[in-house]
């Protein structure tokens, strides 16, 4: 196999900087193309490259399909990305895939629409807050020919958590070629997440491309397309992004979940066995296919469904951590499942914004705490080589999927988007299943968009090329 | 024990007069939008129909210079027998009937219109088909609706008794599985459970099956009574056995070529008509899909799509019967057909879920039926010795799906939220409800609820 690049990528590609715990993100929008270009120019320098790995801050970069129009691409080209990337997140169609309905629609959205559209990206990760605040003050004074339209701050639990109280960040592919390995069985070709890398059906899809003559300087890579030959290489040592601002309704789960744990186990202490059930892990991580009835098992990812939990006894079908990736239990047999299963997975990179509504994550206090006006959530992002065969796949077939693996009306318990009364979280158990009705949506959209980021040298071409050749 | 029903499927092909593609088309978008219930036609009332669909294919000129004319197809899967299914038809939705055949040609005229003309119209233009699945196997539209009440019911029976008296849980299996029944018997609407359920046929045998398999017996018989004679002239099996490789070998040598000279499609499809198609697509639980594409040129190519095609029907019949085409567990019905003198090759199906994950499962868990298929038709994937390769180029089987796809432009189904493994987990739901069990299969019984 051929080795990566990784001097060439940006490091986000190949991690997630949990050394470097502060992280905002910045969303630009061209104004002026030519300025734009300038700038990105003296930008390149700043970019954290994949391999060395850096010790006290990151800085990286994306762009939406909007974003290279804005810079100057023309159809043609942009037509050389995925569909679902030029077409962006907010296309009418894409909602039903999405589940982004009611107050998650894109019009409601507060970036990432046709009101507040989002053109460029900018990722500033460091290890203090000092650090990171220097680094966004360098970048905004440098700014010419863009205007910020949002800052989207995060906030770093230690461990990982999210606001709902569970350990995250546990479950993760391994991708061929980097540093990490371990089990076969998660364990993915380097195409799925970088482009033009052999990807899980053994091919090298085609990638974004430009027209030679926008590229007189041969900053890019050649590569032969069948359709239209000779190419300056757009697309090699890059990604697509997928990144969605999730707001979560904290007091709204546990609520729901005190509530319905006194229906279906009689008993409102058991709230905390209905919200494993609901996520497939104990809120310290431990899975309950291992583990169905020690909270304070270890966070183990090695495991399979098949042989440990057949019929959904321990973690039920339809809980999040089956959906969001179902390893061997899909039909067909565990090791068709595990090959299917892993032609969707996505390197999911998000980080936690807003204050945590108790500081302990106690349910108890979490429950007693005073509403207040601050918003909290996930920004939710990951990594895909293919958006619509791993990040819009898994949504629409696995997440919001009320059929996923058999069911018959339930949601993702956690992410879902419940769309009609009547849905429910089934539970297997003994004699015959308990069963949770008219289930609620905790999380909703509050903007998203596809962004691709280039490889180093694809961001030299960006700054420099003469795109309208 | 009453002889189920047997599902099966119509395919109605009729050329649409020339000029009047475009007030067809008006016709049905206006039907289509108010399916499931259009004054023409009452959709829900038809009894027997599972799926029903009309679809324009579009003109076409092959490469032999022959053009075919714009085309309507409906297509229908129906409970058996084919005359009460077209007899409905006619009945409950006549007035739409008129208002779309009216645009094509040979339909009787308005003075000369009758229930029997209309009847022997559809009758005279049906063409059938070359391969079938059916995914529900024996199950009639009305059973497949009554049974999705009775799990509805027993489950809204179970969150009651849960309700009222949670120490219910501490029953046996057994003790839970005797209130089910009680209930089931107590509920006067749910009284045709208590009889016995309906015999799901294991196959589907066709006429001419029959004659497949007396005609392969007999072959058997011949060879087991003609050994002594073969044996004592071995030179006669020799030169048999020869001839077969020899014609085997010629065949898979003309194959071979005929792959290597093809043609194959980049993997770029039109974004604008992928759009169109899209925005049709994820309205209810269950998606369809049309296709048609153009059968390569030359007899041996149409002989090989024919036999595979065969082959692929003789096996969804008898081998394929559980709700799961190998291990796809998504597809009610599908068929493909072969019309205007073997060149053009059409492809109907009714699957759950999304498109990404339909072709997603062609390519996982079906590449080489698929390929065998499709690539006797014009801009297949290259493939090797008919079934490698193929559909398993992945970027660009989806373009060559994409781009082979047509608009569907009326589609109905009579269960839009079930999905196949609901339909077959429902049907055993019922047929475990009443009857012996031992313990344990009452467990995995209460494990369907």
């Amino acid at each position: 196999m051929a080795s990566l690049e990784l001097t060439d990528m940006q490091g986000f590609l190949a991690r997630g900087y949990g050394g470097l715990p502060e992280a905002a993100f910045l969303l630009l929008h061209v104004e002026e193309a030519a300025a734009a270009q300038a700038w990105l120019r003296s930008l390149t320098a700043d970019v954290t490259p994949a391999d060395p790995k850096p010790s006290q801050s990151a800085l990286q970069v994306a762009f939406t399909g909007d974003g290279l129009r804005a810079l100057g691409f023309g159809e043609d080209t942009l037509q050389t990305f995925d569909q679902a990337f030029w077409e962006g997140m907010d296309a009418p169609y894409r909602q039903r895939i999405l589940g982004d309905d009611g107050d998650s629609a894109p019009q409601h959205w507060r970036w990432g629409n046709d009101a507040n559209p989002a053109h460029v990206l900018l990722m500033l990760f460091a290890i203090d807050a000092e650090t990171l605040e220097a680094r966004i003050e360098t970048v905004r004074d440098g700014l010419q020919g863009l205007a910020e339209t949002e800052r989207l701050d995060t906030t770093s639990f230690t461990p990982a958590r999210e606001h709902f109280g569970f350990r995250d960040g546990i479950s993760q592919p391994i991708v061929e070629g980097l540093s990490r390995s371990g089990a076969p069985e998660n364990t993915v070709p380097p195409g799925e997440f970088f482009l033009g890398y052999p990807n899980a059906y053994g091919e090298r899809p085609v990638r974004p491309s430009v027209d030679p003559a926008c590229d007189p300087d041969e900053i890019l890579p050649r590569t032969k397309t069948e359709r239209d030959g000779v190419r300056g290489d757009l697309g090699r040592n890059g990604t697509y992004v997928v990144l969605r601002q999730l707001s979560q309704d904290v007091q709204g789960f546990w609520k729901f979940v005190t509530e319905a744990s006194e229906e279906v186990y009689g008993d409102a202490e058991e709230r905390h066995r209905l919200a494993a059930k609901m996520v497939g892990r104990w809120r310290e991580g431990a899975p309950l296919a291992l583990s169905p009835d020690d909270p304070d098992a270890p966070a183990r990812d090695d495991f399979g469904y098949h042989e440990e939990d057949p019929d959904g006894m321990k973690c039920p079908f339809a809980s999040h951590l089956r959906r969001s990736n179902p390893r061997d239990s899909l039909e067909g047999g565990p090791e068709e499942s595990t090959t299917v299963s892993n032609r969707h997975r996505l390197v999911r990179r998000g980080r936690p914004y807003g204050p945590p509504l108790a500081d302990d994550f106690d349910v108890d206090d979490m429950l007693a705490a005073a509403p207040d006006e601050a918003e909290r959530g996930l920004h939710f992002l990951c990594l895909c080589g293919d958006i619509a065969r791993q990040f819009e796949f898994t949504q629409q077939t696995w997440i919001e999927n009320q059929k996923f693996s058999g069911l018959y009306d339930d949601p993702d318990p956690l992410m879902g988007s419940p769309q009609d009364e009547g849905t429910t979280f089934t539970i297997p158990d003994t004699p015959v299943r308990r069963r949770v009705r008219d289930m609620q949506r905790f999380v909703e959209v509050r903007g998203g968009a596809y962004f691709f980021m280039p490889s180093l040298t694809a961001l030299r071409f960006l700054g420099r090329a003469d795109l309208s050749a | 024990m009453a002889r189920a029903p047997y599902q099966n499927g119509l395919t109605i092909v009729t050329p649409v007069r020339s000029g009047h593609s475009a007030p067809l088309t008006a016709v049905l978008e206006e039907i289509n939008a108010s399916v499931p219930a259009h004054d023409d036609l009452p959709f829900d009332a038809l009894t027997r129909v599972h799926f029903l669909r009309w679809v324009l294919l579009p003109a076409t000129t092959d490469d032999l210079g022959r053009d075919t004319k714009t085309q309507l197809v409906l297509s229908t899967n129906y409970d058996e027998p084919l005359t009460a299914h077209l007899e409905e038809l006619v009945d409950v939705g006549g007035r739409a009937l008129d208002r779309i055949y009216q645009h094509c040609v040979g339909y009787p005229a308005p003075d000369e219109r009758s229930r029997d003309n209309v009847i022997s119209y559809l009758q005279a233009h049906d063409v059938g088909y070359d391969t079938l699945y059916v995914g529900t196997r024996g199950r009639t539209v009305k059973q497949i609706r009554r049974e999705a009440d009775l799990r509805a019911a027993i489950q809204q029976f179970l969150d009651e008794k849960h309700r009222e008296a949670p120490s219910f849980r501490k029953q046996s299996p057994t003790a839970v599985r005797a209130s089910i029944q009680d209930f089931v018997r107590s509920t006067s609407k749910l009284d045709w459970a208590t009889s016995d359920p309906p015999h799901v046929p294991s196959r589907w045998p066709q006429p001419w099956d029959s004659m497949l398999f007396a005609g392969l017996t007999t072959v058997v018989l011949l060879l087991f009574v003609a050994t002594p004679w073969i044996a004592g002239s071995g030179w006669a099996l020799l030169s048999g056995l020869g001839a077969l490789l020899l014609g085997g070998g010629a065949y898979v040598a003309w194959l071979r070529r005929r792959e290597q000279r093809d043609e194959e499609f980049p993997p770029v499809t039109d974004h604008e008509h992928v759009r169109r198609l899209a925005r049709k697509e994820d309205r209810i639980v269950q998606n369809q899909m049309s296709s048609v594409t153009t059968v390569k040129a030359g007899r041996l190519r149409r002989r090989t799509l024919y036999t595979v095609l065969w082959a692929i029907d003789l096996f969804g019949r008898y081998v394929y019967t559980e709700g799961r085409l190998g291990s796809i567990s998504s597809i009610h019905f599908a068929r493909w057909v072969v019309i205007n003198d073997g060149q053009r090759l059409v492809f109907f199906s009714n699957f759950d879920g999304s498109w990404e994950n339909y072709l997603g499962d062609f390519i996982d868990k079906a590449a080489s039926g698929l390929t065998a298929v499709w690539s006797n038709t014009v801009g297949f994937p290259n493939t090797r010795f008919l079934v490698g390769a193929g559909a398993r180029d992945e970027k660009r089987f989806k373009a060559y799906a994409r781009n082979s796809q047509v608009l569907t432009q009326v589609w109905y189904s009579a269960y839009p939220n079930l999905t196949v493994q609901n339909i077959n987990n429902n049907s055993a739901i019922r047929a475990g409800l009443f009857g012996d069990q031992t313990p344990a299969e009452t467990r995995a019984w209460l494990r369907r609820l």
